[in-house]
């Protein structure tokens, strides 16, 4: 088929789509349109409960610090790694928020489509950040709380704390060593599996739009 | 938005309503999807309206907003794995419909084959291609040069050649 063929179809189809009147616009002329579905508004609420979760590890640790200087080494280091965690996440969904208010679909395609590309992959490594410090973070959030009450939970229970590194340091060696064994392996579909596994095959997924995007940009 | 702001908006979407039928037709393909498409475009264009600059051309503003939200819609779809119909099912009732005979349904049949084989942006640059837009006008909308229009332009013309 010549491309005038082509034109000729597409004139036809566009008579035929006149005629069709099934497809319905009329939802912007009520009062719908405000509760209409909007993909990014479960990202954008989700991302504000998440940074709210960001600033209790922050206000968790505060409360710590306001107890004064005379406190166990442990507590404190604990508090520290639970401030900077509760930093992290708040950062991050922060991040992914002003991405989120940067969306104008009226701007071009490239540009929108790259910037939703970019969003969905903060918005995943977002919740990395916030998950998986969890493999030691329950422990440390058990130490910062005995630490506010006064106590001293490595001193008092020191098995809990080497059954949580126990856990916890071989559950993240684990996980970043199968990650990367999988990858040198030789093993396509096992390293494209254990990375959808850890990483879910939304940030391959994203990356690959992303890729996608600056391949019709610039080729 | 007043009355009037809504007025205005309902009279330039009724005028331009063919761009929204044509993004959700090149982007769909099953009926449920085209109705859910069509919601979305229409209300992301009455969501943008206010920010709408007069000055500049609507339908370019049009082609932008609907063409992103048919993109998003076509990646989150094929995410979720929805309505993955044979692609002759999809387009059944629209080839059918009033059809002008065998050969202008089988012309329409593989112009589809066609848009659908293509990746979403490059769908994007063949309808706006096939609607006959200046380069200039399909550069503003996907935001890329002129010259790499026209070297795009010039590789689809050779595809559909090769291809249909």
């Amino acid at each position: 088929m010549e491309t005038d063929e082509l034109k000729v179809a597409w004139l036809d189809l566009d008579k035929r789509l006149a005629q069709s009147d099934r497809i319905n616009l009329a939802l912007y002329k009520d009062s719908k349109v405000d509760k209409a579905r909007t993909s990014l508004r479960p990202l954008f609420w989700g991302q504000v409960l998440q940074m709210l979760f960001g600033i209790a590890f922050i206000a968790l640790a505060s409360l710590l610090w306001m107890q004064g200087p005379t406190m166990p080494a442990s507590v404190l280091v604990v508090g520290i790694f639970v401030h900077v965690y509760g930093i992290a996440v708040t950062a991050m969904s922060g991040m992914t928020l002003g991405l989120i208010r940067g969306i104008d679909y009226a701007a071009s395609v490239v540009a929108i489509q790259k910037q939703l590309a970019r969003l969905r992959r903060a918005y995943i490594i977002s919740g990395m950040v916030a998950g998986l410090p969890w493999w030691l973070l329950w422990v440390a959030v058990l130490i910062v709380l005995a630490g506010l009450g006064g106590g001293d939970l490595v001193a008092k229970a020191p098995a809990l704390l080497w059954i949580a590194l126990g856990i916890g340091i071989p559950g993240l060696l684990g996980t970043w060593w199968f990650h990367r064994w999988s990858h040198i392996s030789a093993r396509p579909k096992l390293a494209k599996a254990v990375h959808d596994s850890l990483t879910g095959s939304s940030l391959r997924k994203a990356q690959r739009v992303l890729d996608e995007i600056e391949q019709f940009r610039t080729e | 938005m007043t009355t009037d702001a809504r007025d205005a908006f309902g009279t330039l979407l009724q005028r331009h309503r063919g761009i929204v039928f044509k993004v959700v037709n090149t982007y769909t393909r099953h009926p449920d999807d085209r109705d859910e498409l069509a919601q979305e475009i229409a209300a992301q264009l009455w969501r943008a309206y206010p920010g709408y600059d007069p000055t500049r051309t609507f339908t370019t503003w049009m082609y932008r907003i609907a063409l992103n939200v048919a993109i998003s819609f076509v990646r989150s779809s094929a995410q979720r794995g929805r309505h993955d119909v044979p692609l002759d099912e999809g387009l059944h009732d629209l080839a059918d419909a009033n059809a002008d005979g065998p050969e202008a349904s089988e012309q329409l049949r593989a112009l589809h084959r066609f848009i659908h084989a293509q990746e979403p942006l490059n769908r994007a640059l063949l309808m706006l291609y096939l609607e006959d837009r200046s380069h200039r006008e399909i550069s503003d909308v996907l935001g890329i040069s002129e010259t790499n229009v026209a070297t795009k332009i010039s590789r689809l013309r050779q595809r559909i050649g090769n291809e249909l």
